[in-house]
């Protein structure tokens, strides 16, 4: 392992790429702030207005979002140079001989890719850390569960990074094949709004930023993390079928394809699970716990039928504000989105069925227009005739944060200078060519 | 030197890529304690067949180690201990870091400090890698690959970083380290050395098998009793036989 943790980490391209990549999430952490603290100073005066002042949105989110284009262009190479650089000396066949196995070897050098990989994850948390001793506020928890999902992510870039270099035969080809891998899911995301990905829009379900999502907002969703978990698996899978000897070229790409396919298949299960667990602070993204209780005792099947198109801002508020909560409180509540089905027509030509949201829950069926949370979980009560529980619930505080003079002057430096300087002198010397005995 | 009982015997091994035979039917053995010089001109197929032997290619054709015959990589690992040509190792490192990773996996005893002392590594085990000139750094590659020692060491073009001086004292641990127990194949380019170290000799060309044996076997096939590797070398590649 030692030898692994030194090709790793005293190469300069690792402490250099962790350099880049701390500017990438300092950048964006300073924006955050600033507008975090032009959003407060307002909000200092309102309660209200306090109360919507939430740091895992408004600094958190964006800061990893820095750390995410990081691991997506970086990662895959620091991910792949372990095994890729192996080959290109040629030293890997005899490394696997000396070891006595290719899945070992393929194990201790993805270990040490992924603790290549970590190394990215020092900057946002120095930032936070330090933007609490600023006077700022981050909750321990929901922002472990941001981490989380990055974590997942370097998993997934790793592992896929990993597979490339060991079915490929230099470092460019296998760092540009994993950057490739780990930039689809951002192809098939753009699909909604580029003409000429469009028809990435059916592989939706393959978006792994789409799974990564929940944990930005302080959710632990089973089902996504287990299918994370499997692409990775999967990926390790392949890379072990690419590394290995005594194969043809056929078999290879049998057992690769097996190992493929075995992880799809955990991954399609995996994909239907909806058990999700609330980990904010206060459980803001929760409806109040009497209500949750409720909902799970509530007898029978309860299905939502939602009438908007796919690109209404309605839809998309309430896919993320009331129809997330009731699916976390009841995980087998079945949504459908009957226009997706159909072809558009244009807004004038749209019919007056247009706008419903139609709940059936037990006997019953209610509808409305609206789409407050309030409102549907109500109608859930009526058409399943059950009392309304109680709706009380402790209030989120919000936490306005203005980060101005001295603070700010400490954060910029932190963020623009104080850390990049600090990863690249630590580079610098472990990775320093000693010239003179 | 006397050599013992038949350590490695290959069979009729061939690698094909698409169409094309890299090499084919190659047969030969090794016994313990003797070295096997491979020689042939530039493209004859040495280190496709060294990279066969060791499981590092697919091949045709059987490799068996004291009579079992070698199926998984996991039975050649245990088989074999590999120095690829012009392999580099990794300058992150330091030379101690290689050499205990090699020892960790060594059987303990005498013979390992007489192999470290014999290829002088003490005196580098501080150095990083990367500051190594080429002759240290190849010590340091026939030590890390000669200390897991393995029943068969496969070398390919392993002395050539060697001066003469050097090569001799490399040459004397060499020998001291196989003993009785090991076999050791080599490619070498320089027929000289070859000459001066082999106890048999394959001589090989497009792939395939010119001839086998010790330097007197090889003498009497070319039909020269006093000639030298070199000249035996072109005249069984030439076919043409020796002057007397």
């Amino acid at each position: 392992m030692l030898r692994e943790l030194a090709i790793a980490l005293r190469a300069r391209i690792t402490w250099v790429a962790c350099a880049v990549s701390s500017l990438l999430v300092g950048h964006g952490f300073i924006l955050a702030v600033d507008l975090f603290s032009a959003s407060s100073r307002s909000a200092l005066t309102s309660k209200l207005q306090a109360r919507e002042m939430d740091p895992l949105a408004g600094v958190v989110r964006p800061t990893l979002g820095g750390l995410a284009l990081a691991l997506a262009l970086l990662g895959p190479l620091l991910a792949a140079r372990p095994v890729a650089i192996e080959k290109e000396r040629r030293t890997y066949g005899p490394l696997c001989l000396a070891v006595g196995s290719s899945v070992r070897v393929m194990a201790t050098k993805t270990a040490a890719a992924l603790l290549a990989c970590a190394l990215l994850f020092a900057a946002p948390v120095m930032l936070f850390i330090a933007y609490a001793f600023a006077g700022g506020h981050v909750d321990s928890l929901e922002t472990i569960v941001a981490l989380l999902g990055e974590t997942l992510r370097m998993f997934v870039v790793v592992g896929g990074s990993v597979a490339a270099a060991a079915w490929t035969a230099t470092f460019a080809q296998a760092a540009t094949l994993g950057i490739a891998l780990s930039l689809a899911s951002w192809a098939i995301d753009a699909a909604e709004g580029f003409a000429a990905l469009a028809w990435l829009g059916g592989a939706a379900a393959w978006s792994t930023d789409r799974k990564l999502l929940p944990f930005a907002k302080g959710l632990v969703p089973i089902g996504p993390l287990l299918w994370l978990s499997a692409m990775a698996i999967a990926y390790f899978a392949l890379a072990c079928v690419g590394g290995s000897f005594q194969r043809s070229a056929r078999s290879k790409a049998i057992a690769g394809a097996a190992a493929l396919l075995a992880g799809i298949a955990v991954m399609t299960g995996a994909g239907g699970i909806r058990r999700m667990y609330d980990w904010t602070e206060a459980r803001r993204a929760s409806l109040p716990q009497p209500v949750v209780a409720a909902l799970r005792a509530a007898p029978g099947r309860i299905e939502i039928e939602v009438f908007l198109d796919r690109d209404d801002s309605r839809r998309r508020q309430v896919e993320s504000d009331a129809l997330q909560k009731i699916i976390l409180a009841r995980p087998d509540v079945s949504v459908r989105m009957p226009l997706d089905r159909e072809e558009r027509p244009s807004e004038a030509a749209r019919s007056d069925d247009y706008g419903r949201i139609v709940v059936h829950a037990g006997h019953g069926v209610r509808e409305t227009r609206s789409t407050s949370r309030r409102e549907l979980v109500t109608l859930i009560f009526e058409a399943s005739g059950q009392p309304l529980p109680d709706w009380a619930q402790p209030a989120y505080p919000g936490y306005p944060a203005v980060v101005e003079g001295p603070s700010r002057t400490f954060l910029v430096l932190l963020a623009y200078l104080g850390i990049p300087v600090a990863i690249l002198v630590t580079g610098l010397q472990l990775s320093r060519r000693r010239t003179a005995r | 030197m006397t050599a013992g009982r038949r350590a490695l015997d290959v069979q009729g091994l061939g690698v094909r890529v698409g169409r094309r035979w890299i090499v084919q039917d190659v047969s030969f053995e090794a016994r313990t304690g003797e070295l096997v010089a491979v020689i042939g001109p530039n493209g004859a197929g040495k280190t496709t067949l060294l990279e066969a032997i060791v499981g590092l290619r697919r091949a045709s054709g059987t490799v068996r180690l004291q009579e079992r015959p070698l199926a998984h990589f996991r039975d050649f690992a245990q088989a074999f201990a590999f120095l690829p040509d012009a392999g580099s190792l990794p300058p992150e490192t330091t030379v101690r870091t290689l050499v205990d990773q090699a020892c960790a996996g060594a059987p303990r005893g005498a013979r390992l400090a007489k192999l470290r002392e014999g290829l002088t590594i003490d005196a580098l085990l501080s150095l990083p890698i990367g500051i190594l000139s080429r002759g240290e750094h190849q010590r340091v590659a026939l030590f890390c690959t000669l200390a897991l020692a393995r029943p068969v060491a496969v070398l390919d073009e392993p002395f050539s970083a060697f001066d003469p001086l050097q090569l001799r004292k490399v040459l004397a641990a060499v020998r001291e380290d196989m003993g009785g127990d090991t076999s050791i194949v080599a490619s070498i380019h320089q027929i000289a050395d070859a000459q001066a170290i082999a106890d048999r000799i394959l001589i090989l060309a497009e792939g395939r098998m010119v001839a086998f044996g010790d330097l007197a076997s090889l003498r009497a096939r070319a039909g020269g009793a006093a000639a030298s590797l070199e000249d035996v070398f072109v005249s069984l590649l030439q076919e043409a036989p020796l002057a007397s």
